[in-house]
């Protein structure tokens, strides 16, 4: 692993499909990290389940995840060289960096990027062109 | 004396100052770049590129001499000669910003501007080329330290005016200059002889290589060289190259100047080397408008983009219509640039991997690219990969196969409006191989849709290469209907056990149910939940294991332990592709072909035309009354498999088709083959030729037409 990825790890999530209305008014856990991925998906990092806000919703624990930790030096850096997206100020955001589909949350002292585990090695290797 | 260092021109080595730019160390030494034309320093003029450390058309009076730097003559309007070894490239870092406003030059209007509004200037003067204006608006600039992209809300193009340089006979002798290169020269203590400023178009230069004498009117000047001094017009190229996007121009960049006096002669594009005659003969074929003259003379469409003929075209038009034509369409780049330049910060598509993409290499898979997944080829022995599915048990990763959840109230209903089968009748617990088809009833893809319990819930597969696009398809289809769509495909990993000894390896995991052949049911699989499909693709019994893609790999190496006496062995694409022929599949796009109906590739019977109105049907409907005119066969022969698009022959040595998919059967000792084959009179004959060989065309599937195997 590179010396500038603080930490890359498989995360706990939970994926929902369902109506936009039912997301809108969920509540989640607190300790949950919310990923609105679009009106009708959202992204629940550090779950390994959670309960259907609607009847028809498809509630997906979801093992297909990398979380590639940062500091917001580096995370700036990131940016910075391989996106042509600004991060958000802090929050949720998603886009492609170094040309891989990412979803990113801009923390005070940290940024986590995550990315599908299938394209993870790929953002390792293209994070090291990018930060070295 | 200059002493600051040499760089050689042409392999003539040529001192220079500190800070001096390539073109005034030319210069003093009596050199030139191209060999004549008025030069300007401001990087616009044509005349000063040259061949700079490998890299074709560098402005000279832009670029700062560097002791040992090699440059070479790039003689106007050729191309520069291609390196016969490929220089060594380092890859062009990039950075990217972010700003409300960007002003773009750094002279008094662009100053003001950005004074007012707060906003940053990029200037070529600062060491910021702006290479071109794209849309979002993002401007693309050249630094010393690599290339900056900056993404804006808005560009204010401010640069200005540019020297108008002469078009007439001779203006491509050495010794024309504009007044400010003038001025740069003798503050660096270049000579340049006997020197006349000319302030009104001239209506020559003479002199054999050098300029000797000026004629301007009726009075003839002689002269060592001339300050060419005749005006100004728009430096428009980036406010043209912004139409339509968030560009406001200010400045003499913005205004709308009355062109020159049209010349007789003279070249007008010294880039392209095209002259008042070359448009005058342009123009009587009929090329009367500013595009369709440029496009005709290619006029504008070299070096310099047009700046130093831009001008002239619009007074070459004005002269013959009375109507002054706004400037031709300027599009990126503005600037020369490299490949590496231009490709900076930009990355080709990640190929996914599989969860078991580190097993299968540590196996000694041979991994290639396939149907958009990093996917394993062979392994060791195909033959061997072959046998076990055929006469054992073998494992293979098919984690790579597009996986779609589907859930609401109407779910079935969107289904149905997908594909031409009556999806009502998939019931609980089954599956059912269903073809996607586009409105001109032409096959998208295949796979399986598999309904869940007694609810609206389904689970569709779809092809390898096929997820991305399948998921905008049935989202844009469906955007009316109360469903939830959900592309598990990158989340769950897949493996398929197939052979005759797949459900012993299964019972000894655990799974000793008994699945009927197009069911489906959530069981565990040494401990690992997944969902156990029934189906084939090989022609054996075959399981598919879709389970969550963390534990893909300790659900393999299960499978390896528990088979190892049963035989097991993975089995990887190339074994999978034989299998799959000798039974006759299709994999969608390599046997089907962009016009492929399910009809010509013998597939219609997937096609309920009583199960709705379903994507394409009006076009099956419409086809179905015109007589066959292809249709996807089996082939086989007695010699080795023919390479997979080997054009096929009628015995008459008319054109019959090509083959798609080829193998060598080791099961029937036979090729087998598919192939497109010209039907005529609605009839496919029964024999081609194929590299010079019978093959005669056979009912399909090769291997086990009665499907005993698969069954079990």
């Amino acid at each position: 692993m590179a010396e500038f990825v603080v930490a890359r790890e498989l995360v706990a999530a939970v994926r929902i499909a369902a109506d936009p209305n039912a997301l809108d008014t969920a509540e989640w856990p607190a300790d949950a990290t919310e990923m609105r991925l679009a009106p009708d998906e959202v992204l629940l990092l550090d779950m390994l389940d959670a309960a259907a806000p609607e009847p028809h919703a498809i509630v997906f624990p979801d093992t297909g995840w990398v979380r590639f930790v940062l500091s917001p030096e580096d995370g700036a850096r990131l940016f910075e060289g391989a996106a042509t997206w600004p991060p958000p100020t802090l929050g949720f955001g998603q886009g492609a960096i170094a040309g891989i589909p990412a979803k990113v949350v801009v923390g005070p002292e940290r940024w986590c990027i995550v990315v599908q585990a299938v394209l993870a090695d790929d953002f390792e290797d293209r994070l090291g062109s990018v930060l070295t | 004396m200059i002493g600051s260092g040499e760089f050689t021109f042409d392999g003539e080595a040529v001192p220079f100052a500190a800070g001096e730019h390539l073109l005034t160390a030319l210069l003093r030494a009596g050199l030139h770049p191209t060999g004549g034309g008025t030069l300007c320093a401001e990087g616009h003029s044509p005349h000063c590129v040259a061949e700079v450390d490998g890299v074709a058309y560098v402005h000279t009076c832009q670029t700062i001499a560097r002791d040992g730097m090699l440059v070479q003559a790039q003689p106007i309007g050729d191309a520069p000669v291609l390196p016969s070894v490929a220089p060594s490239v380092r890859p062009v870092v990039v950075r990217n910003v972010h700003h409300d406003v960007l002003v773009v030059g750094g002279g008094e209007s662009g100053r003001a501007a950005a004074a007012s509004i707060g906003a940053p200037i990029v200037d070529a003067d600062d060491g910021g080329e702006v290479i071109g204006i794209y849309p979002g608006p993002m401007v693309v600039v050249r630094t010393d330290v690599g290339m900056v992209h900056h993404h804006v809300e808005r560009v204010v193009v401010a640069t200005g005016v540019l020297p108008l340089l002469p078009v007439c006979p001779g203006n491509d002798l050495m010794g024309l200059y504009t007044p400010k290169l003038a001025e740069r020269l003798m503050a660096a203590g270049v000579d340049l002889g006997r020197t006349v400023t000319v302030v009104d178009p001239p209506q020559r230069f003479e002199g054999g290589g050098r300029v000797s004498a000026v004629v301007v009117g009726d009075e003839r000047i002689e002269c060592d060289a001339v300050i060419v001094d005749i005006g100004t017009t728009p430096n428009d190229v980036l406010a043209r190259m912004g139409a339509g996007l968030a560009v406001d121009v200010v400045g003499g960049a913005a205004v709308v100047a009355t062109p020159p006096l049209c010349p007789a002669e003279g070249m007008v594009c010294p880039c392209n080397q095209t002259t008042m005659a070359g448009l005058a003969d342009a123009w009587e074929r009929g090329f009367t408008s500013m595009e369709l003259l440029k496009r005709a003379s290619l006029a504008g469409t070299g070096v310099c983009q047009g700046a130093v003929c831009s001008p002239y075209l619009q007074s070459f038009i004005a002269d013959r219509t009375g109507t002054l034509e706004a400037r031709f369409t300027a599009r990126p780049v503005a600037r020369q640039a490299t490949l590496s330049e231009i490709a900076a910060g930009r990355h080709h598509p990640a190929v996914p991997r599989t969860s078991l993409h580190a097993v299968h290499e540590a196996a000694g898979a041979t991994m290639d690219r396939l149907g958009g997944w990093w996917r394993p080829w062979i392994y060791s022995d195909v033959d061997a990969e072959y046998d076990a599915v055929r006469n054992a048990v073998s494992i293979g990763d098919v984690g790579t196969l597009g996986k779609f959840i589907v859930s609401g109230p109407d779910a079935e209903a969107a289904l149905q409006r997908l594909v031409p089968t009556d999806v009502s009748t998939i019931g609980p617990g089954r599956s059912r191989y269903i073809l996607m088809l586009d409105e001109r009833g032409y096959v998208l893809d295949d796979g399986m849709i598999l309904r869940e319990g007694e609810g609206e819930r389904f689970f569709m597969t779809l092809t390898s290469g096929g997820a991305s696009f399948a998921e905008m398809w049935v989202r844009d289809w469906t955007a009316d209907l109360d469903v939830r769509w959900m592309n598990v495909t990158m989340a769950m990993g897949a493996i398929n056990v197939t052979g005759p000894r797949a459900s012993e390896l299964l019972a000894r995991l655990g799974f000793e149910e008994p699945l009927p052949m197009l069911h489906h049911i959530h069981a565990d699989v040494a401990d690992v939940a997944c969902r156990v499909v029934r189906l084939s693709f090989t022609g054996e019994v075959s399981f598919e294991l879709h389970h969550p893609c963390a534990r893909s790999g300790e659900l393999w190496q299960a499978l390896l332990d528990a088979g190892a006496d049963l035989g097991v062995t993975p089995h990887g694409l190339d074994a999978l592709s034989r299998l799959r022929l000798e039974k006759g599949h299709i994999i969608v796009g390599q046997d089907s072909d962009y016009d492929s109906t399910p009809r010509r590739l013998r597939h219609d019977w997937m096609v309920d035309l009583d199960s709705g109105d379903f994507i394409g049907r009006h076009a099956i409907e419409r086809t179905n009354r015109l007589a066959l005119d292809k249709q996807l066969v089996g082939l086989e022969g007695d010699g080795p498999p023919p390479f997979e698009g080997a054009v096929a022959w009628n015995s008459d040595g008319t054109y019959a088709g090509y083959v798609t998919s080829a193998a060598w059967s080791a099961t029937l000792d036979r090729s087998v083959m598919l192939a497109w084959i010209r039907a005529v009179d609605g009839a496919v004959p029964d024999e081609v030729l194929v590299e010079g060989t019978v093959v005669r065309r056979v009912e399909l599937p090769f291997y086990d037409p009665k499907g005993v195997r698969a069954r079990g």
